[in-house]
């Protein structure tokens, strides 16, 4: 991707981008369930990235890196008073528009799922991670992460 | 749920290429501004600093000028405190020099008033200056009834910087000094020095054992003592005219 940034190199902005933007996204979207939020807070994710003054030993350290960030940031978005008084768009039109479909269901049942389970569903089934893998990005205990699991199975 | 299925919702989740670009472009765009904001916010703290130090600077000159106008001999205010070899110019000093003296006689009413007992009530109190003769009160020791001439010595009062004024001495040059208590009768011949109290009134006599006063003209010198100092000086002089009348007057004041 071509880029006229001024950050620390356009080449390694823009790979560092690529790798990570759609687990970013998914994150932010499983979160706060709304595209345009999860555009707004991916773009202040990056921006926390371009400002960060570190570098990352590898691509596994970079990955954690941002799913933790993106969980935190979703988080603290969630608590704001404007986010827990309000109903999305998107979520009206997909009533009206899916409402008969199993696909509907699932997204769904996935989009309300406890904040607790979100995370670990989408680093289990999309980025296949073990369990022990989790609960050390996550800082949680394996049998809980475990609960989680199976909990968000049924 | 399933693991596929689970896993192919969350592609529902994922971004499109239009999206992806849209992002990327809002964050370079977003530190373009950042960098020019950061040009603009270090410029505007440059700025600040200069005014600030032109504004101190102006602040510093124009303490300065007026400082140094107060060191000009013509202000007399900073000048004065600034030569302190000049006693006269120092405020203090200025204040604290000695007043003067009051110097009260008891003038005759008449030509032929004899001093009596009662002259403090009766008798017309003068406060003598200097060049101002004042007849006094008819005396003759067979005749009047006061001891010698009175003379009330104080001092100038003044309600700021008052000098402390610890004795007066007077002394005389002929006859001599009697101290008298009115209420009591008690007289007391001092000789012809005497050491007073403000206010009090001193008696000098003519007839005064040996040292009778035989000359026309009589001194009495009058001095005011701090810390056995003379920080104040006057004369009386008393004449006598050939009918026997005594006249007074005063001195300069001097040290």
């Amino acid at each position: 991707m071509e880029s006229n940034s001024l950050l620390r190199t356009d080449r390694e902005f823009a790979s560092v981008y690529d790798r990570n933007i759609r687990g970013v996204y998914q994150i932010c979207f499983l979160y706060l369930k709304s595209h345009y939020d999860a555009e707004d807070a991916s773009q202040a994710i990056f921006e926390k990235y371009v400002n960060l003054n570190k570098c990352f030993n590898d691509k596994n350290q970079e990955k954690a890196w941002f799913i933790s960030v993106s969980k935190n940031y979703c988080k603290d978005e969630l608590k704001k008073f404007w986010k827990k008084k309000r109903v999305d768009i998107e979520r009206i039109e997909r009533i009206s528009v899916h409402e008969d479909t199993s696909d509907y269901l699932l997204i769904d049942a996935l989009l309300n799922l406890p904040i607790k389970y979100k995370a670990v569903l989408y680093l289990f089934y999309v980025e296949g991670y073990s369990v022990k893998e989790i609960s050390q990005l996550l800082y949680r205990n394996e049998s809980t992460l475990r609960n989680h699991l199976s909990a968000a199975d049924y | 749920m399933k693991n596929k299925n689970i896993k192919d919702t969350f592609e529902f989740f994922a971004p499109t290429e239009e999206q992806k670009r849209i992002i990327y472009e809002s964050i370079v765009n977003r530190q373009k501004i950042n960098e020019k904001r950061r040009g603009l916010h270090f410029k505007a703290k440059l700025a600040y600093s200069l005014i600030a130090c032109f504004i101190t600077v102006v602040a510093a000159v124009i303490l300065l000028n007026n400082n140094w106008s107060l060191l000009e001999p013509g202000n007399t205010h900073y000048y004065q405190a600034n030569k302190p070899s000049d006693n006269s110019s120092l405020p203090d000093a200025t204040d604290k020099i000695f007043k003067g003296f009051v110097l009260t006689a008891y003038a005759a009413n008449s030509e032929s008033a004899y001093l009596n007992a009662n002259f403090m009530e009766e008798a017309e109190k003068q406060v003598l200056k200097p060049d101002v003769k004042v007849l006094l009160a008819k005396y003759t020791p067979a005749m009047s009834s006061v001891p010698g001439l009175p003379f009330t010595v104080d001092i100038k009062k003044d309600d700021k910087n008052n000098y402390y004024v610890e004795a007066i001495n007077a002394s005389v040059d002929c006859g001599g000094f009697d101290r008298w208590d009115r209420e009591t009768g008690i007289l007391t011949s001092e000789g012809q020095s005497i050491t007073i109290d403000t206010g009090e009134t001193i008696y000098w006599s003519p007839m005064y054992g040996d040292n009778a006063a035989n000359e026309n003209k009589i001194t009495i010198t009058i001095k005011a003592v701090t810390n056995n100092t003379v920080i104040g000086k006057q004369s009386i002089y008393i004449t006598q005219d050939e009918q026997g009348y005594y006249y007074a007057t005063i001195g300069e004041l001097g040290l």
